[in-house]
């Protein structure tokens, strides 16, 4: 009775806000993302522009930067006791209605400034290598710079383009505690809610199921518009010549892409390394060291294994090119836009009567956490390694068994090397993932066991945001390490 | 190599995956195993004075209360832990119904224990207040308030701060309004307080002070504790707000506790009862003052100035063993009546 009751609850109150505000979530910082990421990699591939290499470089580091952390100093800087405001009182402005901002376009802010570079990295790297053609042709002809724009780069671009919007929409819909500290109600939360304060799991299902539909819509809307996109591959990949901008035109692109680096990079990090200052004392160091350590090394094995598991797959995928692979390369995503606050009851639940049917204890070891792990990210380094895959296609093996190499060999000699970004690509970002994610790393790790991710947010729950600067930015620290090497290999064309 | 490297990759997942066995109830054990859903700095010290004081090692892992809760009653025939501490006492209603709990002995401190504070298979440790906070400034002579009813006056329309609904502070209030005065009268409330409200809920229970100094509305209502320790706040402006902040304690106020339960099933029950001995200490109680803020649960543990300072407490009669049971009703109410 009372699980009928709770179910027509949330059906009739919960279901229509939750619906709207994440379907206005996920929309708005697609559209946020689709902008900041097109725009800015059109500019910094088409126009030549001072501290332009440094400024294309610059623009990746905010994936660094977990958005639950960029969402607690976004709203400490607006808020009474923040700079903002702090500094307009010492000027005797007092003005707190100003920053009064509704929640939701706070939301959609921390997310487009925190995942633009999905949208960035894949149109970016596209371009690059295939606009040559086109835009010279099109210069040729007259064409100007907003011509060129929409009618050749961005169809061109839109399979790569529609790859990273994906991407973003994913994280969104997963995360659970960037919306729980902004209080947007998705159905993440709801899903969760439901679950634990109103203690109805039937409720908490059905919703999660109804997440999951939408996920699949969103999957199957994806496969839809890649497929009637040609990928057109020309014969000779002709570099383009970069136009010099000048005047005023010249000083807009710089000011939009300090604007961006200033808010997604530059506010995060120092008010995030002012605070390490002041907390310097605060801190328990030797618990920093041990969750240092296991976050990377709880980073480095499931890395470690969805690379390679991906990869292992990927490679039978597309030797057997069936409708089942692509079943397979979906169903891999699935576990990625499940909230991982959902996924973790699962897997524990699993695992609890996993324990009960072998009579062992497989819920206080490490497994358990790897193992979620490993379910939850494996679409997102599975996706960049198929995607390397389609790449270099099959002819490179066929030509070097003509050769006399067996398929193996083909494969570790010769293909190895040539899909080395995307693999590098895939154990970056799922690396930077792994290490950040907090609601199965609180639910399924053993005794004991803090990461620095677990600390941030024990902070963070604790509302003091300051002790939560250092582990936050070792962090972004670690993520930009890895970030690194995809980011130079991407970019040593120039 | 290849298969050198499979078996070496298998052998990492096998090893990480066995966790030590340290359960051998026959022997005098030195291990204490806990499920804790508080995560303050301060129970790590805590904790860390207990091992060294009685050579006991204590294992713990912390989540959301509520996850605990679920994670207890799924492994209930083989408990993972053998002790539970957490935050207000949502979980209480639940855990004693699936009969989770040992029976804990307060034998030893019972005359210094209120009787509203524990019950057979539980102990609550510490205290916070949900209180009404001002602006002293502008205010020097107070609000005159002394109920949570005042709060549904007109003259507070456009002035009351408070968080969402989704804190669990939040919903235990309203839970305990239901179960001493009925859906009805909870319910007008609550529907009350949302027209008074100065702005669509934001923030946690610090931003409510920082918003009433900022003047975006005249009362906020927050928890005791978060005053002590904004006092001493390594953010020089909210030490200024907790300066600035004035703090009315209605009438029947209501206390959230925190509380201890020995699970059943627990292979060192023991050591969990010599942790529970432990916190109701005179020595820990008064660090939870100091510390963190939170009221003793000992009548023989004196206030320190702060707390003394903010006014006598006469708490609400709640019976905790219940409060659970209107927690979900409570929760959707707070969707009716749209505080989000």
């Amino acid at each position: 009775m009372k699980a009928s009751d709770t179910w027509q609850h949330v059906v009739s109150v919960t279901l229509p806000s939750i619906t709207q505000s994440t379907l206005i979530l996920v929309f708005g910082t697609m559209i946020l993302t689709g902008l900041l990421g097109v725009v800015s990699a059109y500019f910094v591939v088409t126009f030549e522009f001072k501290f332009r290499r440094l400024i294309r470089f610059l623009l990746y580091f905010p994936l660094a930067i977990p958005p639950y952390i960029f969402a607690y100093v976004l709203t400490h800087f607006m808020g009474y006791t923040g700079w903002m405001q702090t500094t307009l009182r010492s000027f005797g402005i007092f003005a707190p209605q100003w920053f009064e901002w509704n929640r939701m376009v706070i939301a959609i802010l921390v997310f487009s400034l925190t995942l633009y570079p999905y949208v960035y990295i894949s149109t970016k790297s596209f371009l690059e290598r295939f606009m040559g053609n086109y835009v010279e042709t099109a210069r040729t002809l007259g064409s100007r710079s907003t011509g060129i724009f929409f009618k050749i780069a961005l169809p061109l671009a839109m399979n790569a383009f529609i790859g990273g919007m994906v991407l973003v929409a994913l994280e969104v819909l997963g995360d659970y505690g960037t919306v729980v500290f902004l209080n947007v109600p998705t159905f993440s939360i709801a899903i969760f809610r439901s679950w634990f304060a109103l203690r109805d799991f039937d409720s908490a299902l059905r919703l999660a199921g109804l997440l999951l539909i939408i996920v699949f819509v969103i999957l199957i809307i994806e496969h839809i518009l890649r497929k009637n996109t040609k990928q057109v591959m020309p014969a000779n990949i002709r570099p383009l010549k970069r136009k010099q901008m000048k005047g005023i035109k010249h000083i807009a692109i710089l000011i939009y892409f300090f604007t961006i680096i200033f808010l997604a990079l530059g506010l995060p990090l120092m008010h995030l390394i002012s605070w390490a200052f002041i907390t310097f004392n605060r801190i328990y160091w030797l618990d920093f060291g041990s969750q240092l350590y296991n976050t990377m090394f709880l980073g480095l094995v499931v890395t470690g294994s969805i690379v390679v598991i991906g990869f292992i797959v990927g490679n039978y995928t597309r030797l057997k090119n069936t409708p089942w692979s692509v079943v397979v390369s979906k169903i891999t995503l699935l576990g990625y836009s499940i909230p991982g606050s959902v996924m973790a009851i699962l897997v524990l639940f699993a695992f609890i009567t996993l324990s009960r049917q072998f009579g062992l204890i497989l819920t206080t070891g490490l497994g358990m956490l790897i193992y979620g792990l490993i379910i939850r990210y494996l679409g997102l380094g599975y996706q960049n390694i198929e995607w390397g895959f389609k790449k270099i296609g099959l002819k490179n093996n066929e030509i070097s068994q003509t050769l006399g190499k067996t398929y193996l060999q083909g494969l570790f000699q010769i293909e190895v090397p040539l899909l080395k970004p995307s693999l590098l690509a895939a154990f970056a970002l799922v690396f930077i993932d792994v290490i950040k994610e907090l609601p199965m790393t609180l639910n399924l790790r053993p005794f004991n066991y803090h990461t620095l991710a677990t600390q941030v947010y024990q902070y963070a729950g604790d509302e003091r945001l300051f002790e939560a600067a250092i582990p936050s930015l070792a962090i972004i620290i670690i993520s930009m390490i890895f970030l690194y090497p995809v980011i130079a290999s991407v970019n040593k064309e120039d | 190599m290849k298969k050198i490297l499979i078996i070496l990759f298998s052998l990492v997942f096998v090893l990480a995956g066995c966790a030590p066995t340290n359960q051998n109830p026959n022997e005098q054990s030195k291990i204490l195993n806990v499920y804790s859903a508080r995560h303050y700095d301060l129970d790590k010290t805590i904790i860390a004075n207990f091992e060294a004081e009685t050579g006991i090692k204590v294992n713990v892992i912390s989540a959301n209360g509520n996850e605990l809760l679920e994670r207890m009653i799924r492994e209930s025939a083989q408990p993972q832990a053998d002790l539970f501490l957490t935050v207000g006492a949502e979980t209480l209603y639940t855990a004693l119904n699936e009969d989770l709990f040992d029976v804990v002995d307060v034998s030893k401190d019972k005359d210094v224990l209120d009787s509203q504070y524990y019950g057979e298979r539980w102990v609550a440790y510490t205290k916070r207040a949900r209180v009404i906070v001002y602006n002293k400034e502008k205010y020097p002579d107070g609000v005159g308030i002394t109920s949570y009813d005042d709060l549904v006056d007109e003259k507070w329309a456009n002035q009351i701060l408070v968080r969402s609904s989704t804190n669990s502070y939040n919903i235990a209030l309203l839970a305990s309004f239901i179960l001493s005065n009925g859906s009805v009268q909870a319910r007008a409330w609550a529907e009350g307080v949302v027209k008074n409200f100065a702005r669509t809920p934001t923030g946690n229970d610090r931003a409510q002070a920082a918003a009433v100094i900022a003047g975006l509305g005249d009362l906020g209502i927050m928890n005791t504790y978060y005053l002590g320790i904004m006092i001493n706040s390594a953010d020089q402006a909210e030490r200024e707000v907790a300066e600035k902040i004035g703090v009315v304690i209605p009438e029947n106020v209501h206390v959230n506790i925190s509380y201890a339960a020995i699970l059943k099933n627990a292979t060192n029950k023991a050591n969990a009862q010599k942790f529970i001995d432990y916190l109701l200490s005179v020595e820990n109680q008064e660090l939870f003052m100091n510390g963190n803020g939170e009221f003793p649960v000992r009548s023989d543990v004196e206030l320190t100035d702060l707390l003394a300072s903010w006014g006598p407490i006469s708490p609400a009669p709640i019976d905790y063993e219940k409060l659970g049971r209107e927690y979900a009703a409570a929760l959707m109410m707070f969707d009716a009546v749209k505080w989000e």
